[in-house]
């Protein structure tokens, strides 16, 4: 994807030789634009076929399922709303989830839908495990059906975000999947059987291309654009320029060549994509000191790294983890603001110190001295960083990786520090737990990356944690959650170097109701952008 | 005929090494399919698999066997014609290739062709006008030409022929959900689209064709046949076709056997740059998947086609100089 880069660098070059580099900005005010379309084209790419075991585990292929398949929960700008269920009952063990579902649904060939479809699909999907879609093993002890409209799961232990992970859980038709033995080579029409709002009417997978036919006899809101096409693009920018695509992601650098665009809004997504720079104890037992990882981060100028290699588009990450665009976000939390003079007198306190005049700290022979992996796109940060961090006594060596060679170090704990970036950041906060914290507390264990692979252990927190867990009232975990993230700023078991903020562009006259989702940062990926919204939340 | 057996047998020897390999190198790659948890790009979305559904999909794979068992099986499927299957696509291997070869046959050919063409035009045009103007502009500006990389010259023409002039489609190989009327359209389209891939290709082997051939027909000229053939009154034109060039040629030949290799290599950066759906942008996401199935399906074509072209010109190469024994 460097060619992106370097068209982008390549195409400002010659915005410049034209002289149409002085493009002056124009604001756009709130005018009304389109509330429907009969066609809208979006940037495509094979993500796979659009079922929940043959999409691709890279790419938005999930988005396409969800246009499809329908889970029984749904969610909006705010949170979680009813969708295939109407209602639910918590027991108050919180074992028990009881949901009722909606009547007269039936699947795009005229079947109805019932509380069979629900079981079958969990209990087919512990037997067949699906790319994206399930929900993971060992959470659910069984799924009993009460009648027609009614489903209960029973848990083994309280889940506190089962209801999130709920809105994850795409149900697939019984009477189709019931003998299909390989999901996963399951390509047939037959396949795509939904009870959504859009049909698939063609696949390509060839050239990467999608479009889905709003379907008339949808039981939920009314959708709003009739036809919906992804397709293949070079360049997002230059097709959407050129009005091959009616919405586009745009890079901060290159805003000026659509912002003078009368009929293009231009709006700032949510910061849910990061850099993480994580220490590994394990390697390096003095990283398991708190001073020398708070030193870190006071020594890395976050706020010169969103200028530098972002241009401004991103925002310093928290220590506290979660970002500033997160529903549950503590603001009250100890910020770690540039200052060299206080991470060299956290240094010089946990008794490292330059004996031998070489400008890098030691103590007791060992030096301060350590490989930075990242993957190739990210030399850029990893230099800065290595500049600031030489400033403050501590020497870095950069060591760039293949993506997956990196990733497969990351999960083995096989380097010192290192970087890494992925989505996801705007999701429910109980990551704090599944990443941070040391115990593998209850059935939801720890990502494979996650705290125990690099040395982080802080009692303070998996006992928060645990709490958090199993704390059904949500106005509660969110004080847990408050608190958690204020012991992790305070002990800085990584770095999150800075969440991106990128920008989407669309044009007014083509659609103008595109909306985001409270956990996540593309507006094309909801399900509800394509829909009538009015009521919709009313129902929450 | 004995010459035959041993070019084949020789053939088939190679295609075994070629197996090993492309069945173990691309195992020797850190990571594995399903351990994603990094993005590559800024923003992409990625789904990071619990340890329980990434067991799940290495025992579906058989990737949870020891790698000489896996082995076997390979070459078992491999000799019923079973390539297996693809991780990432989730498709046959036999069908992922069926799908995007024709495209990259297409564009390597077109190129092949092309610059051949051009190449040897090019080559007696600075020939005949040796140590003139005309030789000595060629020869700096193809040389200089061959030290762009493909992918920057195919990123040079894009910015030119579509985001300036806008001639040409930004992507694919053909127009979207198009509805064509007859073949002759279709075919006009999938031209129209194949143009800049084809052009880029062409011009990263236009300037080696074009030396080898100015270069033979330099070397052809000074000899004595050629004395003798202008001694005899033949006329310029026919001593510089039938004595000269057809001579040059044999060179050629050779060097368009081999281009063929270089040519499929070639297509991997520039159907990238203009996402056109060969084989070659078929294998860069492979690699990135570490799609093994999908890898070792897409090199094994690769190699068996350069195997074939390599084959093919000895073959030939005998036809057109009976003197050659191989």
């Amino acid at each position: 994807m460097k060619k992106i880069g370097l068209l982008a660098v390549s195409l400002a070059l010659i915005c410049i030789a034209a002289g149409i580099a002085g493009c002056t900005t124009q604001n756009i005010t709130g005018s009304a634009g389109a509330d429907q379309a009969d066609v809208i084209r979006l940037a495509g790419g094979d993500y796979g076929y659009p079922q929940p075991f043959t999409i691709y585990p890279r790419g938005p292929g999930s988005s396409k399922v969800r246009m499809i398949f329908d889970s029984l929960i749904e969610k909006d700008e705010e949170g979680l709303i009813p969708w295939l269920a109407e209602t639910w009952d918590i027991s108050p063990d919180g074992r028990e989830y009881t949901f009722h579902l909606r009547k007269g649904v039936r699947w795009h060939d005229g079947t109805p839908f019932t509380a069979r479809d629900v079981k079958f699909t969990h209990d087919y999907e512990l037997k067949h495990v699906p790319v994206a879609g399930g929900i993971e093993a060992g959470i659910i002890d069984h799924v009993q059906v009460v009648d027609d409209h009614t489903v209960r799961f029973v848990l083994k232990e309280p889940v506190a975000t089962f209801l999130y992970k709920m809105q994850g859980f795409m149900i697939v038709p019984e009477h189709i999947y019931s003998t299909v033995s390989d999901p996963a080579g399951f390509l047939a029409p037959k396949a795509v059987t939904g009870t959504g709002p859009y049909r698939l009417s063609e696949y390509n997978k060839e050239h990467g291309s999608y479009q889905f036919v709003a379907d008339a006899e949808f039981w939920g809101p009314r959708p709003m654009i009739r036809v919906v096409e992804f397709v293949p693009i070079s360049d997002a920018l230059i097709s959407f320029e050129q009005g091959e695509i009616d919405f586009a992601g745009v890079t901060p650098d290159t805003l000026d060549r659509v912002r003078s665009n009368p009929d293009v809004r231009i709006v700032q997504q949510p910061a849910f994509w990061a850099y993480e720079f994580y220490f590994n104890a394990k390697k390096r037992p003095e990283l398991g000191d708190k001073r020398i990882r708070q030193a870190f981060a006071y020594a890395i100028d976050r706020n010169e790294l969103v200028e530098k290699v972002q241009r401004g588009a991103g925002k310093p990450g928290n220590m506290g983890i979660l970002p500033d665009d997160h529903i549950w976000y503590n603001p009250d939390q100890p910020a770690y603001a540039f200052d060299a003079a206080k991470a060299r007198a956290l240094l010089n306190e946990a008794g490292w110190k330059d004996t031998d005049g070489d400008g890098i700290r030691d103590k007791d022979g060992v030096k301060l001295s350590y490989t930075l992996s990242l993957g190739s796109d990210e030399v850029r940060i990893g230099e800065l960083i290595k500049a600031r961090l030489r400033d403050v006594g501590i020497d870095i060596q950069v060591r760039a990786l293949e993506g997956r060679s990196r990733d497969a170090n990351l999960k083995s704990g096989d380097y010192e520090l290192l970087i890494s970036g992925f989505g996801g950041w705007g999701s429910d906060a109980d990551y704090l737990r599944t990443r941070y914290s040391n115990a593998v507390t209850g059935s939801t264990s720890s990502v494979a990356s996650g705290a125990a692979v690099y040395g982080y252990n802080n009692e303070a927190l998996n006992a928060l944690a645990a709490r958090e867990m199993s704390e059904l009232d949500d106005t509660k975990r969110k004080e847990i959650v408050f608190d958690m993230q204020q012991v992790l700023a305070e002990d800085v078991p990584t770095i999150p170097l800075y969440y991106t903020t990128s920008y989407d562009a669309w044009y007014i006259s083509r659609y103008d109701d595109w909306m985001n989702m409270f956990d996540h940062h593309a507006r094309t990926h909801s399900k509800l952008t394509y829909l009538e919204r009015t009521g919709i939340a009313a129902r929450r | 005929m004995r010459d035959n057996r041993a070019i084949i047998s020789r053939f088939l020897l190679t295609l075994m090494i070629l197996l090993a390999i492309n069945f173990f190198l691309p195992r020797m790659m850190p990571g594995d399919p399903f351990s994603l948890t990094s993005s590559d790009v800024q923003g992409e979305d990625i789904v990071i698999m619990t340890e329980a559904q990434r067991a799940y999909y290495m025992e579906y794979y058989g990737l949870d066997r020891p790698l000489h068992e896996q082995f076997i099986i390979y070459l078992k499927n491999l000799a019923g014609g079973d390539l297996g299957k693809s991780i990432s696509n989730k498709m046959a291997v036999g069908d992922m290739i069926r799908i995007h070869l024709p495209w990259t046959i297409l564009i390597v050919f077109g190129a092949t062709v092309i610059s051949t063409i051009v190449g040897v035009l090019l080559g007696t045009l600075s020939a005949r006008n040796q140590k003139k103007g005309v030789d000595r502009f060629m020869m700096a500006g193809l040389i200089a030409f061959a030290e762009i990389p493909s992918f920057l010259l195919g990123l040079i023409l894009l910015l030119i022929f579509v985001v300036q002039l806008r001639l040409f489609p930004i992507a694919g190989a053909v127009t979207p959900f198009a509805d064509y009327g007859s073949v002759w359209s279709m075919a006009g389209d999938v031209a129209y689209h194949a143009v800049l891939p084809v052009l880029t290709l062409s011009l990263t082997q236009l300037t080696g064709v074009y030396l080898l051939t100015r270069n033979t027909l330099i070397t052809v000229t000074t000899k004595d046949y050629i004395r003798t053939a202008r001694a005899k009154g033949l006329g310029e034109r026919v001593v510089w076709t039938r004595h000269a060039l057809r001579n040059a040629l044999l060179p050629v030949v050779t060097r368009t056997g081999f281009m063929i290799g270089a040519l499929m290599g070639g297509s991997v950066l520039v159907e990238t740059v203009f996402s056109y759906p060969g084989l070659g942008m078929t294998l860069r996401s492979a690699v990135i998947a570490r799609d093994y199935p999908l890898i070792q399906g897409i090199l094994l074509v690769i190699a068996v086609s350069i195997l074939i072209c390599n084959l093919a010109v000895d073959l030939i190469y005998k036809r057109l100089d009976p003197r050659v024994v191989i």
